[in-house]
């Protein structure tokens, strides 16, 4: 095994960025096209789905019925379009870069900016004057009643307008179903015909079974749909290539005419056909779902079938499997979110996240890692771009030293890409979270960081996001909020001057993390009834393991496991908080800086003015997670236990529990950037750390830093986390990226589960920030996925800069 | 409504030319309130401005056809009372989608937004929509009710200076007293 | 030698997980105090023997703490050395022993100069080794070999020696010792079987020159040594030399020399050795 996979290892060491345009020329053109390709709104679906919706207003189709009759309406009739050479055909939208507009969930926040999206400072999208009138006239007045948000609205106006508070918690159900990994390998070996077949067959079988005959139709319907959209491709692509005169962009469109006949109706017979599959149904689960966090999965597995039996028969080189490969990296990312102007403060910059997984080990627990997993790893070096969001699985005990080294120097030559997860820790968390071993060494990523069985658990990961800030406000401050009065929002759990020893004060903080977690879940929970009343899922169902023999829709729990997702923002800077509330208010042997609770809050709401001297005990001797301090050690755990606690047996609308997880994509800087200070000495509106990040700027060594994030209990994190580290650069020599493997297997050996880097330095980023054209493509990662340094707003920038820094020639950290 | 009511029983022609006098006179009157300190009236008129806007323009008319929608907006101070109510309105011998605008609260609002105090609405209506979530955060205003009715209002309410011929607010706001 | 500080030795810094010094991921242990003083030295804070404060007045808030005798809690005055009892210095390297082992590092013993103190090695290094920990010194060459043999030579798998100035007296008027002991001190390292990899750091002017170069290409050819290491001129001391109360010396270079120029040295220098 390792000899043919060295044989094309070396093969793949001809190919570097930097002859990118001789060796690789499609590739080189793809991806200077897609570096310089604007963002822009497409309205083609909603216009779709709601004329569909429109016409069938009063007709009493039932919805799952409906909904896949609007999508397939889509899909049958939408434009294609072939905007360059790229092997694959299809794209998420009829743009070259589209941001859909999804009217049912959030699309009609930028109504505001109908005039101006295209033109505004901050990432514009540009919007079709005469798309922005159609929006206006025809699709927005219909869905003002009917967007999830308002059809929640009416059942919990309470705690509807809690979430609109933002500092609260939030549902991303608000915007998306999402965040999960179909079964594509269904598609590959069944054809959505041979998908559609079953639908037809189980429909007539449970005609006397209202729900589950109509389910199946609504499948059938759906995957009618995927057929349309497919054979138009092939038709569009066969007349275009009649008169196309550039011969090699005949040739292109005449195989994908071809390609497209055969795939996805049936089986993949050829690794470009299973690809386009892939693409092709990722495109149609977008026209059901919003584009977030949909996520290809483990394709180093299951496409290597496919890609082996090519390149032994000799009907596929190492650079046709690059050229498609590559060809697929740039189709996933066609598309961003749209972003109204007023997220932009929280959430600018997010890409649409689609995780791809390689590497690992297979369902049967042996080294996962095949040529193919060499080969998406080159891509990943070739092709530094935003979306995939790229992750490695590394099982220490069962993959190469080799495999590790290889994804330790891709990250040290695009500085940012992939990130590393921990095969033995994260197994471990699925099985205890009820998956069978089979199914949990089977785990991809799930947008950021989260995992799940791919293709069998629906676990909807980014359910909802708790802001610890406000938590520990409100045990602080007798249990009132900034944004809601003067009165307790839920309990008054006590002043400062009521609490007589820590013990006492982390018990109210407990109080209001219950509270926050009841409410977010119920809140949760109806947004989950209301999904399964107006936005059943037949299409993404079909392409899931359960729903066709549950025949039940994902929505309702048709999926094999049902978990929902909840992640944390604040967790280093709240941790620092109440380990500084310990040490200078309940420590009677602190003798350089005690005071009591009361005074201490003031101090905090003061934002530390006149309380200087407290200002920099609080910076340099408080006790800080992320340092060897055993306080510190010991409350991150607590607060980790905690979470786990008050979320892990709460039930979900369908059946399953909600997975605790750390990750924060780019809102831990949105909403540092507009809430107060906190005591861990962190000041007003500064961006909160990211993830399981320890607090930045804290003096502490990198293995010190890395031993606090593995030493938490993983099984209390089965959504798993987002760990940042920042080194400068080092030279790429075999020496360095052995060492650099080294560390992070290591930091897996103790317990982490997942760790991501960026390779920059503080100048480099501080550049990038005042010339943001001197480094336009620099990709970062942000906590949890990638994205272009300039796309990000400013607070998020600042936080990337002023991330800790490790230098790792000396080993040291290396301050502001 | 009074000055609507004004309007019954004259010429169509006599309708137009005094609405469009009326708009004249509130530009004048938006523009001193720019320029004033409080700027508390500020809303109230650029509403009278809207609802006069909706009976001469049909363009304007066009984005609230059948549009049925009631927004209150108020300060906490309660210097600011002010409702919009989108019905049909009386003029030109029929009745024609229109705005209503009260200088009071009214019950069963779709949306309610309520601001802090005059300054706090100025800078909403002067600074564009990114300062809503901040202004949501200090407590600078809140929003009760159904979201996209306001998303709606404020498009609306945008397209406004450009109808009466003021380039931008911010423009108008940097003009001399 | 000092053999005051031999008893008790202060340490001014613990680099963890560095990639340099050494094979593999490294813990450096900076002792503080060292017989030369190099007018370049890029850790002006680890010549002296005695604890240094060193100032960071933009930190300082005036709040009257240091009058007063209490801590400063700002950093504007950073207290440099630190004393570890040998058992305290040992659970530190051994923290990171698992990163060690992975990745086939180790431990480096570095200043100042670590053999100044071959008495408190002596009770850290044995212990060390029990867990098998790889051992590595970085020294100046200037330091008391039979106590070094006869104490603590077994426990170390790699010494680092520096090379700087050939002429004795420029090195005597220069950096304050003779070189005498220190080439002395090479030669007899050579007959035992711990690997020694010489070090050339290439200071402009100072070391960097031809006269001096092919003088230890010379030495290098009579004791037939064949593999050394050259490190390069770096400027921050004399930030450091300042917030130390202290001048820099007049003839320092003001940067640090191009990398170009570093290989053409590093150029010349293997010129010569293949040379002859």
């Amino acid at each position: 095994m390792y000899e043919k996979i060295n044989k094309v290892r070396n093969k793949l060491k001809e190919y570097t960025p930097e002859n990118l345009n001789t060796k690789l020329p499609l590739l080189d053109t793809l991806l200077g096209l897609h570096y310089n390709a604007a963002a822009e709104v497409d309205i083609e679906r909603a216009r779709y789905m709601t004329a569909h919706f429109k016409q069938t207003e009063h007709l009493n189709v039932p919805m799952p019925i409906r909904r896949a009759e609007a999508i397939s309406s889509y899909l049958s009739k939408r434009e294609i379009a072939f905007h360059d050479n790229n092997m694959l055909a299809g794209g998420t939208t009829g743009k070259a870069l589209g941001a859909p507009l999804y009217p049912e969930f959030f699309g009609l926040s930028i109504w505001p900016e109908l005039g101006d999206i295209s033109t505004r400072d901050e990432n514009p999208q540009i919007l079709d004057k005469n798309d922005a009138e159609i929006l206006n006239f025809e699709i927005f007045p219909y869905w003002m009643e009917k967007s999830i948000a308002e059809e929640v609205r009416k059942e919990d106006p309470y705690r509807q307008a809690l979430l609109e508070k933002m500092i609260i918690y939030t549902i991303s159900k608000a915007a998306t179903i999402s965040h999960t990994t179909p079964c594509y390998e269904l598609v590959l070996k069944k054809g959505i015909q041979g998908i559609m077949e079953e639908a037809v067959q189980k429909e007539a079988e449970y005609s006397e079974d209202k729900e589950k005959s109509i389910f199946y139709q609504s499948v059938r319907i759906a995957m009618q749909g995927i057929l349309d959209y497919a054979a138009n491709i092939a038709k569009e692509a066969a007349k275009q290539a009649d008169t196309e005169t550039d011969p090699k962009r005949k040739k292109n469109l005449q195989q994908m005419a071809e390609v497209c006949k055969q795939v996805p109706a049936n089986p993949a017979k050829t690794y470009r056909e299973a690809v386009n599959a892939l693409w092709i149904c990722q495109v149609c689960i977008f026209a059901e779902n919003s584009n977030m966090a949909i996520n290809p999965g483990r394709i180093d597995q299951i496409l290597y079938p496919y890609f082996i039996k090519d390149y032994k028969a000799g009907d596929l080189s190492i650079e046709d499997t690059l050229n498609i490969s590559g060809s697929l990296w740039l189709k996933l990312a066609d598309n961003v979110n749209l972003v109204p102007e007023a997220a932009e403060k929280l959430f600018g910059g997010a890409g649409a996240v689609p995780a791809v997984t390689l590497g690992g080990v297979d369902k049967d627990g042996n080294d996962a890692v095949n040529e193919l997993t060499y080969i998406l790893l080159k891509v990943t070096e070739l092709l530094p771009i935003q979306d995939p969001n790229v992750n490695a699985r590394f099982h220490p005990k069962k993959n190469s030293v080799d495999y590790r080294n290889e994804v330790s120097r891709v990250i040290l030559t695009n500085k940012a890409i992939p990130a590393f997860f921990n095969d033995i820790q994260n197994i471990k968390t699925l099985e205890d979270q009820g998956e069978t071993p089979e199914h949990a060494r089977d785990y991809a990523v799930i947008g950021c960081v989260e995992l799940g069985s791919a293709g069998r658990d629906y676990s909807a990961s980014s359910s909802i996001f708790m802001m610890m800030y406000t938590i520990l406000y409100m045990a602080l401050h007798n249990g009132r909020t900034t944004v809601t009065g003067d009165q307790p929002l839920w309990k008054a759990t006590g002043n400062p001057e009521e609490f007589n020893t820590f013990e006492e004060f982390f018990e109210a903080y407990k109080e209001q993390t219950e509270l926050m977690a009841d409410n977010a879940v119920s809140l949760n929970n109806t947004y989950g009834k209301k999904h399964q009343e107006f936005l059943p899922t037949p299409l993404l169902s079909a392409i899931f393991k359960g729903p066709m023999d549950a025949g039940r829709d994902l929505i309702y729990g048709g999926a094999v496991y049902n978990s929902s997702g909840v992640t944390h923002i604040g967790f280093a800077d709240v941790c620092d908080s109440l380990c500084a509330i310990k040490d200078i208010c309940f420590n009677e042997n602190n003798t350089d800086m005690h005071l009591s609770l009361k005074e201490f809050v003031k101090a905090v709401d003061n934002n530390f003015e006149g309380y200087e001297l407290l200002e920099a005990y609080l910076q340099n001797d408080a006790p800080k997670y992320g340092t060897s301090d055993t306080v510190a050690a010991e409350i991150s755990q607590k607060l980790i236990d905690l979470g786990y606690e008050v979320f892990n047996t709460q039930e979900n609308y369908r059946g399953g529990n909600y997975r605790v997880a750390y990750w924060t994509m780019t809102n831990h800087a949105g909403y540092g950037s507009v809430v107060g200070a906190l005591p861990s000495g962190r000041k007003a509106n500064v961006p909160f750390s990211s993830g399981i990040t320890p607090v930045s700027q804290i003096e502490t060594e990198l293995t010190t830093s890395l031993n606090c994030v593995a030493a938490l209990n993983s099984k209390h994190t089965p959504g798993a986390y987002a760990l940042n580290m920042k080194y400068s650069p080092v030279e790429c020599s075999p020496e360095n990226v052995d060492r650099f493997g080294s560390i992070v297997q290591t930091y897996m050996d103790k317990g982490g589960q997942q760790v991501q880097f960026n390779i920059h330095d503080y100048k480099t980023l501080k550049e990038a920030k005042e010339n943001p054209d001197s480094h336009p493509h620099l990709l970062v990662r942000v906590s949890g996925y990638s994205a272009y340094f300039k796309s990000l707003n400013k607070a998020m920038q600042d936080e990337l800069i002023t991330r800790s820094q490790y230098n790792l020639s000396s080993g040291k950290f290396v301050s502001l | 409504m009074d000055f609507i009511k004004a309007l019954e029983g004259r010429t169509k022609e006599m309708q137009l030319s005094l609405i469009k006098n009326k708009l004249k006179s509130l530009k004048i009157d938006i523009e001193t309130e720019v320029a004033g300190e409080t700027l508390d009236n500020l809303l109230f008129l650029l509403l009278k401005a809207m609802g006069l806007l909706f009976l001469i323009n049909k363009d304007y008319r066009k984005n609230i056809k059948d549009f049925t929608g009631t927004y209150v907006i108020c300060s906490m101070d309660k210097k600011i009372d002010v409702s919009a109510i989108f019905k049909k309105i009386p003029v030109f011998f029929t009745k024609i989608d229109g705005m209503e605008v009260k200088d009071s609260i009214v019950d069963n609002a779709t949306t309610t937004v309520t601001f802090k105090d005059g300054k706090a609405m100025a800078d909403f209506l002067l600074s564009g929509n990114t300062d809503v979530i901040a202004g949501m955060l200090n407590n600078q205003l809140s929003v009760s009710g159904n979201l996209n009715y306001l998303f709606k209002f404020v498009y609306l309410l945008w397209l406004i200076p450009e109808l009466l011929g003021i380039n931008d607010f911010k423009e108008l706001l940097s003009q001399p007293a | 030698m000092n053999n005051k500080a031999s008893l008790e030795p202060l340490i001014f810094d613990i680099a963890r997980a560095s990639f340099v010094d050494g094979p593999g991921v490294r813990t450096i242990v900076f002792f503080k105090g060292c017989p030369l003083s190099c007018p370049w030295c890029h850790n002006p804070e680890s010549q002296s023997y005695k604890a240094e404060t060193m100032y960071f007045p933009e930190d300082c808030i005036d709040c009257g703490n240091c009058k007063e005798g209490k801590k400063c809690l700002t950093r504007a005055r950073r207290i440099i050395g630190k004393k570890y009892s040998p058992e305290q210095l040992v659970e530190i390297i051994l923290e990171d022993k698992a990163y060690f082992k992975t990745s086939d590092g180790g431990v480096t013993f570095s200043g100042g100069e670590a053999l100044s103190f071959i008495n408190y090695l002596s009770l850290v290094l044995p212990a060390l080794k029990k867990e098998d920990i790889h051992i590595a010194i970085q020294t100046c060459g200037y330091f008391d070999f039979n106590s070094f043999v006869s104490k603590i030579l077994q426990y170390i798998d790699v010494i680092f020696f520096d090379f700087k100035i050939m002429d004795e007296d420029t090195h005597h008027n220069l950096l304050g010792k003779s070189n005498q002991i220190i080439l002395e001190n090479f030669v007899n390292l050579l007959q035992h079987k711990t690997s020694v990899i010489p070090r050339i750091p290439l200071i402009p002017h100072f070391v960097a020159n031809k006269n001096n170069l092919d003088a230890i290409a010379e030495f290098f050819l009579k004791h037939k040594v064949k593999h050394c290491e050259f490190l390069y001129y770096n400027i921050s001391s004399r930030e450091k030399l300042i917030r130390l109360n202290r001048e820099p010396a007049e003839d320092l270079p003001e940067k640090a020399a191009h990398m170009a120029q570093n290989r053409a040295w590093i150029d010349y220098f293997r010129h010569k050795m293949k040379k002859k």
